[in-house]
Formats: C-alpha cells, sequence, structure tokens
C-alpha cells in the first residue's frame, strides 16, 4: 500500500514537472534569448545558461521603437476601449435579460452573428470610413471598431437573467428607478461576470495587433505590440536576441501583474465555467 | 433561435466567401518574417548590427512631432514622406528628410515627416488603402518592380514635367537603374536605395580548398570550386534558398530572362530553367549545396558565419554587414559577379522615390524639391555610404568620398562594376503574385524533392494565368 | 438606428399607470394635455429597451453590418484597390469556385480549426481533471497553465517561430534526445499546419482548463459518492456522471473555440506569412 502511494506520488511529481516546463520553458527560453548575444543565438546545441548577460539587448529593443510613447498608447487605447465597453455593454445586456420588445429576437441575433465577423474581413471599408472623418492615426480609430463586445453583452445578459425575478419587483414597488435597479441591484450581483470581461477586454485590446497594424500610418498611435513586431524588420533575417528583449519588456509586466494578482484573475475565470 | 443563428452563420460565411474572391486575391505572400522582401523582390539591406542604431524611431519622433507643431504656419507646406525597414536605412531616411528640412525644405517653406510603413509590402498594401481613401503620402520610396502596377493605375504622378523645368540630368543616373521607372514612356521615379545580387566569397575556405580565391567565372568553374570545397574540406561549397531575385539572375546569364520580353510568360520551364534548376538539386543531393527553403533565409548568414559554406549569393546591400561578419568571426570575404554561363547580367532591386498623384500642386512642387534634393549627388552619397546601397548618379562614383571608399573597400567596387550587365525587373501586376508561386516551386524541388518536369509544367500554367489577368 | 435621445427621457411616474382600456370621450376632451402626457409617457417606456441597445447597435451597424455590406456590395466588382471598379456580377465567384487554391485553402482553414478546438479541448479536459482537486500545488500549475492565454499573440509566435528554428530551435534539440530527427516545423508543407495548431494550443489551452475546473468543481459531490457505492468504474463514472454534468460548459467551450479558431491571423501572419499551406481564410481574406 504505502509503495503503491510512493509510485503515485512520485508519477504526479513527475506530471506536475512536465505541466511546468511545458508552460514555463518557452518563457525562459524566451529571456535566456533575450540576453545572449547573435553569435550565441547561433550555436547550435543551444547553450541553456548565458556566462555574461548582454543586457544592452533591452536598451537596443528599446531604443529601437519609441517605447514609451507606444506604451502611453497601448494604455489610452485599452482604457478606452474598457470605458466604451462599460458604457454600451451593460444596458444592453440589461435590456435582452429583462424586456420583452419587438424585434428583440433580431437584434439579439445580429448580436451574436457579429461574433464571427472577423476583423480582417471588415477593416477596409472602416479604414475607408475613418479616413472619410480624418480620423486615420487617432486613437479612436482604434477604440470605436471595438466600443461595445457581443461576447460581453451575450456573457452579461446570461448573468443577468439569473438574478431572482423577486429581487427587482421589490425594487420596482418602491419606485426604484431603472438605471439604480443596474446600479444597485444587477452589477453588484453580476460583479464576477464584469470583472471577467474587463479582464478579456484588457488582455485582448492590450495584446491586439492587428487593429493598430491596419488602422495607423504614422507612430502617433501605434501600440506597443506592433512595436514589438517592427523589430523584426531589419538585416538579413530575424536577431531573435533583440526581438526576444523587445519581447519581454512586453510580457514581464502583464506576467508580474498576473502572479501578483493571479488568485483574483483566475477565480474571475473560473467563474465562467459555472453558469 | 437556433435555425435563425444558423442561417445568419451561412450569410456570415457567404460573405467571407466574397470577399475572398474580391479583387481576385491580390496575393503577396504579406510578411513573412524572414522572407519579407522576397515577394516585393527586395533584398535584404546591409547593416552594421542593431547596436548602432541607437535612437533612430526617437528622432523620427521628433521629426513627426515638429511636423504637427509646423502645421500652424500657413506659409509652410507639409508633405509626408513614407519609408521601409527599420535599422539603418530608417536613420539614413530620418537623417536625409532632417537635412532637407533644415536647408532646403527652410529656405523654400517645406516640411517633410517621414513615416516607417514596415517592409516594402506592407508599405504598398497601404498605399493601396490610403489612394482609395484619399490621404496618400506626398513622396514614397516604391519596390521598383511595383512602380507600374501603381503608375498604370494613376497613383503615381509623372515627373517629366518637373525633371524639365528643374533641368535635372538624367543621363548621369546610371542606365542599369533607370529601366523600372518608365511606363508608358513616362519617368515616374528616381533611383534611391539600389542595388544587385553579387556572389560572395569566403576565400579563407576557398584557400583552405586549395582554390583560387578570384573565384569562379563560369558555371563550370562553380560547380568545381563547390564539389572542391566539399570535397577538401567537408564544408558547403554553396548555401542558398529559392530566391526569385537571384533566380532572375541566373535565367540572365543563361541567355534568357524569367519571363519573356513583353511579361505575358516564364521561360522557367525550359532547357535553360531546367538546367539551373538541376544544377543545384544535383549538387545538393550530393550534399555540397546546403539548400534552405524560403522561409528561414537567415539561415543563409548563419552558415556564413559559422564558416559553414564558402560561397553565397547575395545583395549588395548585404556586403557591409558581410564583411562585418566576417570581421568578427576572423575570415575573409570577396565579392564577384554571378558566374556567367552564355553572357553576364543581373537584375537590379531596391527603391525608388516617387510621387503620389493625388495631392495638390503646391504640394507637388514641393514633393518634387524634395525628391529632387534627395537624388541630388551629395545625398546619393551619403545614403550609399550610410547603407552599402549603390550610388545611382554616375558623378557620385567619380567623386572623391566615393573613390576613396572604393579603394579602401575594393569589394563595394564589384556591386558597381557588375552593374554594367544590369537590368531592370518584370514589372507586371501579377508578378508579384507569380513570384510567390515561383519561390514555393523551387522549395517544393529543392527542399521537398518534387519531381522537376511536373512541377515546373504546373507552374507554367498558373505563372502565365496571373501574368495575364 | 434607434435614437440615442430616448434614453434621455425621464422614467416617468406615470408611465407605471395603466391606460384605461375604454377611454370615454368627455373625459378625453376634458384631460386631452394628461392623455396626452400618458402616451408619450408609455411610448417612452416602450422606447427604454431600444435607447438601451442603441450604443451597442450603433457600433455594430457602424464597424460591422455596414462594413460587410460594403464587402459584399465590392465583390460584385472587379477592383484592386487602384484601378476603377468594374462590375462583374458573379464573375468572382465563378472565380473563386474554379480555383484549385480556393480549395486548398479552405482545407487548410477546416484542418486549423478542428486541430486547434479538438486539441484545445481534450488537452483542457484532461488538464482539469488532473488538476481539478482544489490543493496548493494544482491553484500553482492552473495558473501557470493559464499564463500563455494573457500574454500577446505576437511574443507568443515569436517565441515559438524560435523555438521551432529547424536548425537552432530547442524543439528540435530536445527531440535529438529521443533520438527523432530534426522536424522542420514551419518549413515543412506537411508539417507547418500542425505546428500553428500546436502554438494556438499552447496559448489557449489553460483557459479551457480554468473553466472545465470550475465545472468539474461545482458537480456535486453526492454524484460521485453514489457511484462510488455503486462500484462504478472510472470510465463509467466520467462517462455516465462527468461529461453529462460539465456538458453546458462543453458546449460553450467548443463554441467560443470554434469562433477564435476561426479568425486566427497573427500566428500565422508572423510566423509562416500564409506559406507552407498555412493560408486559412482569414489570413487569405487579408491579403
Amino acid at each position: 500500500m504505502k509503495t503503491k502511494k510512493a509510485v503515485v506520488f512520485s508519477v504526479k511529481t513527475l506530471v506536475n514537472m512536465l505541466i511546468l516546463l511545458i508552460f514555463f520553458v518557452p518563457f525562459y527560453w524566451m529571456v535566456l534569448t533575450a540576453i545572449k548575444s547573435l553569435g550565441e543565438t547561433m550555436l547550435f546545441p543551444p547553450s541553456f545558461f548565458v556566462k555574461s548577460p548582454k543586457w544592452e539587448n533591452f536598451i537596443n529593443a528599446y531604443q529601437a521603437i519609441p517605447f514609451l510613447k507606444f506604451l502611453k498608447n497601448s494604455m489610452i487605447v485599452t482604457a478606452g476601449t474598457m470605458a466604451c465597453q462599460f458604457v454600451t455593454i451593460i444596458p444592453a445586456a440589461y435590456a435582452f435579460a429583462r424586456y420583452e420588445f419587438p424585434g428583440k429576437k433580431l437584434f439579439f441575433g445580429i448580436t451574436l452573428a457579429t461574433m464571427m465577423i472577423p476583423g480582417q474581413l471588415v477593416f477596409l471599408p472602416i479604414f475607408l470610413l475613418f479616413s472619410k472623418w480624418g480620423m486615420i492615426n487617432s486613437y479612436w480609430s482604434l477604440i470605436l471598431p471595438s466600443a461595445t463586445s457581443a461576447f460581453g453583452i451575450f456573457m452579461l445578459r446570461q448573468t443577468f437573467k439569473q438574478v431572482p425575478e423577486e429581487l427587482i419587483e421589490a425594487a420596482k414597488l418602491d419606485r426604484t428607478s431603472e438605471w439604480k435597479i443596474i446600479f444597485k441591484i444587477m452589477l453588484p450581483i453580476a460583479r464576477p461576470t464584469v470583472v471577467t470581461l474587463g479582464l478579456l477586454t484588457f488582455i485582448g485590446t492590450w495584446n491586439d495587433y492587428f487593429w493598430p497594424l491596419v488602422m495607423t500610418t504614422n507612430d502617433t498611435v501605434r501600440t506597443l505590440p506592433v512595436g514589438i513586431a517592427s523589430l523584426r524588420m531589419v538585416e538579413s533575417g530575424i536577431s531573435y536576441h533583440t526581438v526576444m528583449a523587445g519581447n519581454v519588456i512586453l510580457i514581464i509586466p502583464i506576467l508580474i501583474v498576473y502572479f501578483l494578482a493571479q488568485g483574483q484573475i483566475i477565480k474571475a475565470f473560473t467563474y465562467m465555467g459555472e453558469k | 433561435m437556433k435555425a435563425g443563428k444558423k442561417n445568419r452563420f451561412i450569410v456570415c460565411m457567404m460573405a467571407v466567401a466574397l470577399l475572398f474572391s474580391m479583387t481576385g486575391c491580390s496575393k503577396s505572400k504579406a510578411e513573412t518574417t524572414t522572407d519579407a522582401g522576397v515577394a516585393a523582390g527586395t533584398e535584404t539591406p546591409a547593416t552594421t548590427a542593431p547596436t548602432t542604431k541607437a535612437d533612430g524611431k526617437a528622432d523620427q519622433n521628433t521629426t513627426a512631432a515638429l511636423g504637427a507643431e509646423n502645421i500652424t504656419d500657413a506659409n509652410v507646406t507639409e508633405i509626408t514622406f513614407w519609408y521601409s525597414w527599420t535599422d539603418q536605412i530608417q536613420q539614413n531616411n530620418i537623417d536625409l528628410t532632417e537635412e532637407f528640412n533644415e536647408t532646403v525644405g527652410k529656405e523654400k517653406g517645406i516640411h517633410v515627416t517621414a513615416e516607417y510603413q514596415g517592409s516594402y509590402v506592407d508599405l504598398h498594401q497601404k498605399l493601396q488603402a490610403a489612394y482609395v481613401a484619399g490621404t496618400t503620402p506626398a513622396v514614397t520610396v516604391m519596390e521598383i518592380a511595383s512602380i507600374e502596377t501603381f503608375a498604370a493605375n494613376g497613383v503615381l504622378e509623372p515627373l517629366d514635367p518637373y525633371i524639365e523645368a528643374t533641368g535635372t540630368d538624367m543621363s548621369d543616373f546610371q542606365q542599369g537603374l533607370m529601366q523600372n521607372s518608365y511606363y508608358n514612356g513616362g519617368c515616374y521615379g528616381l533611383p534611391y536605395l539600389r542595388s544587385t545580387p553579387i556572389m560572395y566569397m569566403n576565400t579563407t575556405l576557398l584557400e583552405q580548398a586549395g582554390l583560387d580565391k578570384t573565384g569562379p567565372k563560369t558555371w563550370d568553374e562553380l560547380k568545381e570550386y563547390i564539389t572542391t570545397v566539399h570535397d577538401k574540406t567537408g564544408k558547403y561549397g554553396l548555401t542558398q534558398y529559392g530566391y526569385i531575385w537571384t533566380l532572375e539572375a541566373f535565367m540572365l546569364e543563361h541567355g534568357s530572362s524569367l519571363l519573356n520580353a513583353d511579361e505575358t510568360a516564364t521561360n522557367l520551364n525550359s532547357a535553360e530553367g531546367k538546367e539551373i534548376i538541376r544544377f543545384f538539386k544535383e549538387l545538393a543531393d550530393a550534399g555540397a549545396v546546403h539548400m534552405i527553403s524560403s522561409a528561414e533565409t537567415d539561415k543563409v548568414m548563419m552558415d556564413v558565419m559559422n564558416q559553414n559554406c564558402a560561397i553565397w549569393f547575395g545583395s549588395t546591400g548585404d556586403l557591409t554587414n558581410c564583411l562585418k561578419v566576417a570581421a568578427d568571426n576572423g575570415f575573409e570575404v570577396a565579392t564577384s559577379f554571378i558566374p556567367m554561363d552564355k553572357q553576364y547580367g543581373v537584375p537590379t532591386g531596391g527603391c525608388n522615390l516617387i510621387m503620389t498623384s493625388s495631392i495638390s500642386d503646391k504640394e507637388k512642387q514641393a514633393a518634387w524639391e524634395f525628391i529632387s534634393w534627395m537624388t541630388e549627388t551629395e545625398q546619393t552619397i551619403k545614403a550609399s555610404t550610410n547603407t552599402g546601397y549603390l550610388p545611382s548618379r554616375i558623378s557620385a562614383i567619380e567623386n572623391d568620398a566615393m573613390v576613396s571608399l572604393y579603394e579602401q573597400v575594393p569589394q563595394f567596387k564589384v556591386a558597381l562594376d557588375q552593374l554594367t550587365y544590369g537590368t531592370g525587373r518584370p514589372m507586371n501586376p501579377g508578378y508579384a503574385e507569380a513570384s510567390d508561386a515561383i519561390e514555393d516551386t523551387l522549395d517544393a524541388i529543392w527542399v521537398n524533392n518534387a519531381d522537376i518536369d511536373s512541377t515546373l509544367a504546373e507552374l507554367e500554367k498558373k505563372v502565365n494565368g496571373l501574368l495575364n489577368e | 438606428m434607434y435614437d440615442e435621445s430616448v434614453m434621455e427621457e425621464p422614467f416617468l411616474d406615470e408611465g407605471i399607470l395603466i391606460e384605461p382600456l375604454f377611454p370615454k370621450k368627455e373625459k378625453e376632451k376634458e384631460n386631452t394635455a394628461a392623455v396626452w402626457r400618458k402616451k408619450a409617457a408609455s411610448l417612452a417606456k416602450k422606447a427604454i429597451p431600444y435607447g438601451m441597445i442603441a450604443p451597442a447597435m450603433v457600433v455594430f451597424a457602424v464597424f460591422m453590418i455596414y462594413p460587410i455590406a460594403y464587402m459584399i456590395y465590392l465583390s460584385f466588382f472587379k477592383w484592386n484597390m487602384l484601378s476603377e471598379k468594374v462590375w462583374i456580377g458573379f464573375g468572382n465567384f465563378k472565380k473563386l469556385f474554379t480555383d484549385a487554391e480556393f480549395l486548398e485553402v479552405l482545407t487548410t482553414t477546416v484542418k486549423f480549426m478542428a486541430g486547434t478546438v479538438a486539441g484545445t479541448i481534450i488537452l483542457a479536459l484532461l488538464l482539469a481533471l488532473y488538476l481539478k482537486r482544489n490543493t496548493k500545488i494544482n491553484r500553482f500549475l492552473q495558473s501557470v497553465v493559464f499564463a500563455p492565454y494573457i500574454v500577446s499573440l505576437v511574443s507568443v509566435a515569436f517565441i515559438f517561430m524560435w523555438m521551432m528554428d529547424s536548425d537552432l530551435g530547442l524543439l528540435n534539440y530536445i527531440l535529438s534526445f529521443v533520438g527523432i530527427d530534426p522536424v522542420r516545423w514551419l518549413d515543412d508543407p506537411k508539417v507547418a499546419i500542425y505546428s500553428l495548431v500546436l502554438v494556438n494550443i499552447w496559448k489557449g489551452v489553460g483557459y479551457y482548463t480554468l473553466i472545465f475546473v470550475s465545472a468539474l468543481q461545482s458537480i456535486p459531490p453526492y454524484l460521485y459518492e453514489a457511484a462510488m457505492l455503486d462500484r462504478t468504474g472510472r470510465m463509467k463514472t466520467f462517462f455516465k456522471i462527468t461529461l453529462p454534468m460539465i456538458s453546458p460548459t462543453l458546449f460553450f467551450v467548443t463554441l467560443t473555440g470554434i469562433i477564435s479558431g476561426f479568425k486566427v491571423f497573427e500566428t500565422i501572419s508572423i510566423m509562416t506569412g500564409g506559406g507552407n499551406k498555412t493560408n486559412t481564410l482569414v489570413f487569405n481574406i487579408y491579403e
């Protein structure tokens, strides 16, 4: 019995190690490459440790693009998108969950259908639209197209639907206004969903590469992922050490935030599975 | 609800399909990382390690910021200049733009803002969208093979009236660089950052193999060199990948050309084409040539760096980089013409400066001032020494600065001399997509062992279809 | 679309009053103003839900429906964005369906989607079953598995491009220990699309694992206790209890998986540029 337990334990440890390796090693490899010299990246078999780290790779990557500006842009676009989504999603989800009105099915159907539409399909007309409005290279061109989210409306509607009818009836008898019902009753109950959606939007916008790529023709509003991707536009091939250094600068902050707040974040995300 | 959803899904899929069909899908391998320029037939630029580029982008910002402030000044004509590539090419573009703004620009009330747009392919795509939206930059670099496509559709402004008015001496531009500037008798671009493919050799390895370091002059000698290097040193005689630009050169050397004269059909499925393809295939099968797929072009530099190969083909623009790599790794590099079979001949590459048509006359005048200044002898010399690209003006070559550079680094001279045999590149609008197909085929045969005859026959059909669309 | 101004209408208390079914004529005359007010209020009340969905619908209309309609309109023209538009009716479609490449693109899309969705879900389910017990180690591993999800696809693409390098890549180095010949991950038309699938699974599996874990944790324990008492086998327990209990989650996950799999762009754009038979529908459209 004891030996069986020991075997189970060691197998488990082995599997745990394997999972850890599979998901951790790529990040380790990124950091390692980021401090190698060009020559070292070209060695095979590759080395797993670096004797004299080339910290200047980071400086090179940092200086190769207007880093602070791109960082600022990323922050503005992400915050703007989140604010817009907050304003558009909550009332829409509430209306779809709590009202019956002619055309509801149609509108909800349209909402769901838009989930299937990839940005690559619609970017050209949108680019032309923004050009006409003189809004290319403005934050609006990056924020407005994702000012709402079909997925968000759908998820929040599901949550709102689960709020017991009695709560709302009671509030209505008290002549509580519709807005108060949303903000005082619905949102607190739906908090986990709202937080999750907020995080999803944050991750999605912060990491987005496509929109900033096609909607900009100069650096005014370009965001970090576009900047990092431009690091490869050099030389006869890719100098992986510089690209990885840029990658580290892009990833590490978000990873640190993640591991500090992982409990919260994971709790928020797992909420999705529980509905 | 469910049925409705399904219907909508189908509608969406239809729309997707619809769109796909639109425009015949101008397919160019967008921006494959490693062959970023291949589709557009560019060459990867020379470089002095990324360390030297310092605050390139930062400077660019200042330029942009200044531009924004100056808009308030009604007397200043604001124009935008788009360029490709980062690194020292970016630095060169930014430096020259700033110099223009401080000198001629100040004098004539013109302010140019330089804006980076990615690879040539990226830039061309953005230019298309900007043209439809009516927001084109006044001046942009343009990969030479694409000029006809844009000119034929009225995107570009013919430069002839401006050339006449200014009295620009067109005969001073090297003739080998001019073919791609013309469309329908009009001149649409002036040569800017230009290059040709050349042959590079690790002479240290050649000497080890007991070979003369002047290098092979003919294809027979090339074969001998490759096999000897492989036999004597165990290293590769040659490393290369399926690259449309060098293939154009090989076809020219064999007395043929990749496309026929009126660019309606490819000559690749011919005795010459097959001879070229077999030549490398057989040597690769014998282990003497290292064939790399076009998705991993940086592997050539890796073999070079690790002294795993004696010979490789590359752009003249790579020379600065190759010299540096050689110095770092303790070997010597020589350059030479691409060996001849029936004749010498190379395509040229790189980008010209063009002016767009959908801007005001005032902006056009400003754009011309900028283009004209950028292609003057003095700036040609600066651009050439900054980047390693060819000097496009004859007067530049005779200039003391260039002469002394050529004395110090004779390898540069080879590229220049080879330009005597330089020609343009195919300009058929279908060529970008055809190039992708051709490179895919080279990969299929050289790397993945596809059958030569049937694959080439298939390719011929496809390419000819694309060229005649 | 629906005017946003209706949102500004105050939620009049009168709105709650029920309109008389058969209003008496004289009363109407007496209180025309009041009736009108009532009517307006009732109208305002009816408009409330429209006002609420208006902002979202306006965004959809401008940035989804209009562009799609425009693209459909364009599909009837021969146009390369530079030339004049020429009406060719269904010419593009004819060309499309006679084009062998289209079939290839379609196959690739299906392969990519099926591979990603199936791979992600199966792996996520296995991981979730393995990590479902709420222990410290499991919670830590959950967060490790989830980490790639929050990282930019651009970064992930670069990292894997580098690890999948056929000569210098870490993956081939690891394989060499097991005596496997180097794989040309992104370079071999037969392999490349699956390499991309692998990358997408690696990035997305954590998200789905978390969702499955919480679904598994919310299955009432007494069901398992009953199964234990009945001496039901492990496999049988899984198929008879676990799977039916998490089927709504499974459905949700599959749906979102298919949607996101269909839309993948970054990985393809950066890692292969659509070469080596990795050209999926969406990437093709972009080009």
